[in-house]
């Protein structure tokens, strides 16, 4: 699994450090912490920004046992170096083989684009982003950022919120198409939070028969999550109702929508939508693709 | 102990109810009775008699004990039933009233996932099931492990006769009862506030609970959305009321209620 996680110098940036480490620790995945800074004359890595990575590595690195430590944990004064446009160091072990990749990369030019553009080289399984806490979810300086990155990252994309633990996730999935990596992804989020999971589906307009299929379905979902000791609430929802309903419950909730190529929900929530959800939600919100 | 029929057919409201009503026979005295209702298709529907039609019937009575046996299967859920499941042929709502009328039971449990959709519910609870049933019925809409249950008072339900019918089939060991008193407030946040709001309402219900030598672990006014308090809600094994009979705040609030909800009789049914 490769994590990217997004970040500028602010305060909702630090905070997401941490919950980066937990879903590494869980997950033991390769994770970039990424910065960007814009094109400059002199071609060199803004001071703050280094000294800030630098400083994330440290928190990282520190809710680590270091008997459990999979990434090298030795990069302290080591230099970036500049490396395809990019300035990257990499925390690693060379002798001892390190088991998992810590890299701490600046790369230069428009934040979005190039958040994005990172994920899309790495093939990254998942971006993290913190954003401002509040009715907009923004990062200082860039506007729109979080929503452009949830809208157009091919990959799942969570956006967390400052200073708020989302207690439920609530999960609108397609059923008929929900990937085993998607329902991992949630899996992982909901042990992070210790939250409650509530699984949504999307009744068939069908009537009854229709439901069974839906019903078939959520049946299987709940299966894989009582076998990893998860008890999920249900509640089915009208296609028609799920624009309202995900804005009601986003107020309290962290909402996860399953967006891949072929969910009925990508139908729904045009990337607009999307955009627009993580603007106003006033919690975390997941992308899955 | 109380008899309860557990409504299974081969679907997830079933599978819920099933492992829902495995960890209730664990705290309360209840036997339970699995039933399934095979509704005969129309277009095969046997109009033949004599041995034409006891061959007919045998193959839908086949047909449903395979149903029955194959969620069992799956679910593989260690649910002390008192005997093989009763299966039924007929209009599931008629073989289920007969059932329960003639077999004397003292609850009727089906599972029932919750929707967005209120008139859903309310079609539920118009049905001709839950209209005429003679005994209390419980709605398994998630599986909820917990040691609390919420009695509901006020807007509409006659505390004096769903209170005793409730404990009749609540008391056990280790379940605690809350006594809440609903109020309907538009706009505001789910709030508890004073208990003189209920006016006599919940000073009687307690005395109805001390009368069974239980004493309340809360009572309380709760004030908000239906949609606000039903979240509330969400922490009790199930929520007992009486069947709403009319579009009321208190139906919307079970309809969005996301834990079982016990539907007793406010007066004696024939």
């Amino acid at each position: 699994m490769r994590i990217i996680t997004a970040l500028d110098m602010h305060s909702y940036s630090a905070t997401i450090v941490g919950e980066v480490a937990k879903l590494a620790a869980n997950t033991w995945a390769d994770i970039t912490l990424l910065a960007v800074q814009p094109a400059g004359p002199d071609n060199k890595p803004d001071e703050a920004l280094v000294k800030t990575l630098h400083q994330y590595r440290q928190d990282f690195i520190s809710l680590f046992d270091a008997n459990d430590l999979p990434y090298g944990g030795n990069a302290d004064n080591q230099e970036f170096i500049l490396k395809n446009g990019s300035w990257e160091l990499t925390d690693h072990k060379p002798a001892v083989a390190s088991r998992k990749n810590l890299l701490l990369k600046i790369r230069v030019g428009d934040p979005a684009k190039e958040i994005l553009a990172e994920a899309r080289e790495q093939e990254s399984d998942l971006i993290v982003l913190g954003c401002t806490k509040g009715l907009d979810s923004q990062w200082k300086g860039e506007v729109d950022l979080p929503q452009k990155v949830a809208k157009k990252a091919a990959c799942s994309v969570v956006v967390i919120k400052e200073k708020k633990v989302p207690t439920t996730i609530t999960c609108c999935l397609d059923q008929t198409h929900v990937s085993q990596s998607s329902l991992e992804m949630i899996n992982q989020i909901v042990t992070l939070y210790q939250a409650e999971l509530k699984i949504v589906g999307l009744t068939d307009n069908k009537g009854t028969e229709g439901n069974a299929g839906v019903e078939n379905s959520i049946a299987q979902i709940l299966k894989y999550y009582a076998e990893r000791q998860i008890n999920a609430w249900i509640k089915l929802v009208r296609p028609e109702d799920l624009e309202e309903y995900v804005a009601e419950v986003s107020r309290e909730n962290m909402v996860a929508l399953w967006m891949g190529k072929k969910s009925l929900l990508g139908k729904i929530f045009s990337p607009n939508l999307v955009g627009k959800l993580v603007n106003h939600s006033q919690s975390s919100v997941l992308i899955l693709r | 102990m109380n008899m309860g029929l557990l409504a299974l057919d081969e679907n997830l409201p079933s599978s819920i109810a099933l492992r829902y009503a495995s960890q209730l026979v664990e705290i309360l005295a209840l036997q339970l009775q699995a039933g399934h209702v095979e509704v005969p298709d129309k277009k095969r529907h046997s109009g033949g008699t004599g041995w034409v039609r006891r061959t007919w019937e045998r193959g839908l009575l086949e047909a449903g004990h395979q149903a029955v046996q194959r969620l069992l299967n799956t679910e593989k859920v260690p649910c002390p039933f008192i005997g093989s499941p009763k299966v039924l042929i007929g209009d599931r709502d008629n073989a289920f009233l007969e059932e329960l009328r003639n077999g004397g039971y003292d609850l009727f449990i089906e599972g029932n996932l919750n929707t967005s959709d209120i008139t859903d519910f309310y079609r539920l609870i118009s049905s001709p099931l839950y209209s005429k049933t003679p005994c209390p019925i419980l709605v398994v809409k998630n599986l909820v492990a917990s040691d609390s249950v919420a009695l509901l008072c006020g807007d509409g339900v006659d505390h004096n006769t769903v209170i005793p019918r409730a404990l009749s089939l609540l008391k056990g060991k280790s379940i605690h009862f809350d006594l809440i008193f609903y109020r309907y407030q538009e706009t505001e946040a789910t709030i508890s506030i004073n208990k003189e709001e209920a006016g006599s309402v919940l000073v009687e219900a307690e005395a109805l609970l001390k009368e069974a030598n239980i004493t309340p672990a809360n009572s309380m006014v709760v004030s908000g959305t239906p949609e606000g308090v039903a979240a509330m809600l969400k922490k009790y094994r199930l929520v007992a009321s009486s069947f709403p009979v009319r579009k009321s705040p208190r139906l919307e609030l079970l309809a969005q209620c996301p834990s079982p909800i016990l539907l007793c009789q406010n007066k004696a049914r024939n």
